[in-house]
């Protein structure tokens, strides 16, 4: 019944996907069988990816190390129940976002924002902010600092679940069926919320998109 | 040149987020602070609602949450249902009071009861002085008696239950009926003597307490209510004609009394009538 179960899943998911997952599974076992230092792979692989999630839905660079380790170890004293149903990163993507959600419901009055730089000479964003300025040196790094916290403040605009999806489809490039499994609403919704969360970011960011 | 022309979409801008990134050193911080926390988490004991079988037991039943809570309250409500029935006070609220006078002619005939509290009214000069001592008695019983009732007892007491049988009566009550009566049989003229102003007393008291009538007899039957309702009316309606027809006749000047068209005029004793 499981097998028909994770084989359902994971016909939707990408042969990528369905590989990596089948890997995680095989370190989950081997953690359920006592081997805790297994679980030392798990953390290092997703703790970039989890983190990015974490950041990107709360703006703040130690919140998000704070909620990160503790999904860390929320995961870790759960991984009992974890019955390979959906995959790990599923799994682990659903305890950061709904740790997140929590958090992030308790300090609605007073978030503030924890910046990391943007890293410049990556190609995609030193693409990207080349084709936004034609300004150098200082001036182009205050003119990035400028747009990212624009940015940033948008995403804060967001509802918390629009701000989620939004965060989960573009930047960690999840797809919705997924979305719709971390989130556990249908595809359906997700693509509602994400529409409309587009829209508002539109309307927030248009001086700074050219057509 | 290239470069500038390249439209800039919202997808690109939000890429720019994933080139947020913390430095390398940020990591290794992160790895000592989650070992720490990861050692912490393994020597803390966890309390056992939150142990796996038990977390998996919650899960399994959690499908069954709604239907068991609403099954739970359609019982609890047919249940309820089931069991109401609707108490006397209920009912009628307001009919405490009247039962009050309504029980003591029964109080009366038992004998010399805790109830027997409007019953003193009944005793004459000729019944029996055993009766008029076992009254007296009541009557002094009843004070102390009341103030050391307990709320069931009150209400008993209010309620004025014909059922209240001689063991009721508390042993001192009984005692000093003895005594009493034992008093009376020594020397009945110390005993007349002793008795005949407490009976006088409650002669000229009590007529005025015996004035508390039934609700119930104060109130008029329909019939009568209608009878003066239209009595009442019949003589409205003999009585205001005469005064109209006066004011009208008061209001006319003698012009207008004869040189209008007016082609017939009555006159009696206590009415004027005119016909145009």
């Amino acid at each position: 019944m499981d097998a028909i179960k994770v084989l359902g899943k994971t016909l939707v998911a990408s042969p990528e996907r369905r590989q990596e997952a089948d890997a995680d599974l095989t370190v989950v076992r081997q953690v359920q069988a006592g081997d805790v230092a297994a679980f030392d792979r798990l953390i290092t692989k997703y703790r970039e990816r989890v983190f990015g999630i974490v950041y990107n839905l709360t703006s703040n660079r130690e919140d998000a190390a704070d909620l990160t380790q503790d999904t860390f170890i929320k995961a870790f004293q759960s991984i009992q129940r974890f019955g390979g149903q959906s995959s790990f990163f599923t799994w682990l993507y659903r305890i950061a976002v709904n740790s997140t959600l929590s958090h992030l419901r308790k300090t609605r009055l007073r978030s503030f924002f924890s910046l990391e730089r943007i890293d410049a000479d990556e190609p995609v964003s030193r693409e990207i902010i080349g084709a936004l300025t034609d300004k150098t040196g200082a001036d182009r790094d205050t003119y990035v600092r400028e747009l990212q916290e624009k940015l940033n403040d948008a995403l804060q605009k967001l509802s918390i679940k629009h701000r989620t999806v939004v965060t989960l489809f573009e930047i960690d490039g999840l797809s919705h069926q997924e979305i719709a499994e971390v989130m556990n609403c249908s595809v359906g919704t997700v693509r509602s919320r994400l529409h409309y969360a587009k829209q508002l970011l539109q309307a927030e960011l248009q001086p700074y998109m050219r057509r | 040149m290239n470069q500038e022309k390249r439209p800039i979409t919202l997808e690109d801008i939000l890429r720019l987020k994933r080139a947020e990134r913390p430095p390398a050193a940020f990591w290794d911080q992160f790895d000592r602070d989650l070992r720490a926390r990861q050692l912490t988490a393994l020597l803390e004991k966890r309390p056992w609602w939150r142990s796996a079988a038990v977390s998996q037991a919650w899960s399994l039943w959690s499908r069954y949450h709604l239907p068991l809570g609403a099954t739970a309250i359609f019982a609890l409500t047919f249940v309820a249902m089931r069991e109401y029935r609707p108490t006397p006070e209920a009912v009628a609220p307001h009919s405490r009071a009247s039962r009050v006078a309504i029980a003591a002619p029964h109080a009366n005939s038992s004998a010399a009861g805790l109830p027997a509290l409007e019953s003193s009214s009944a005793i004459s000069d000729e019944q029996p002085t055993e009766i008029a001592g076992e009254a007296m008695v009541a009557e002094a019983v009843s004070a102390p008696a009341a103030a050391t009732l307990a709320p069931g007892e009150l209400s008993h007491l209010l309620t004025g239950d014909a059922r209240v049988t001689p063991s009721d009566v508390t042993p001192s009550a009984r005692h000093i009926a003895a005594n009493l009566a034992a008093a009376e049989a020594a020397g009945p003229l110390v005993a007349r003597r002793l008795l005949t102003p407490a009976t006088g007393f409650e002669m000229r008291v009590l007529p005025a307490r015996a004035t508390t009538t039934e609700p119930l007899a104060s109130m008029s039957s329909p019939a009568a209510m209608r009878n003066s309702r239209l009595l009442s009316a019949m003589a409205f309606a003999t009585e205001a004609p005469a005064r109209s027809n006066e004011n009208v006749a008061r209001r006319l000047s003698d012009e207008q009394l004869y040189d209008s068209g007016a082609h017939r005029f009555g006159a009696k004793a206590n009415s004027l009538t005119f016909k145009m």
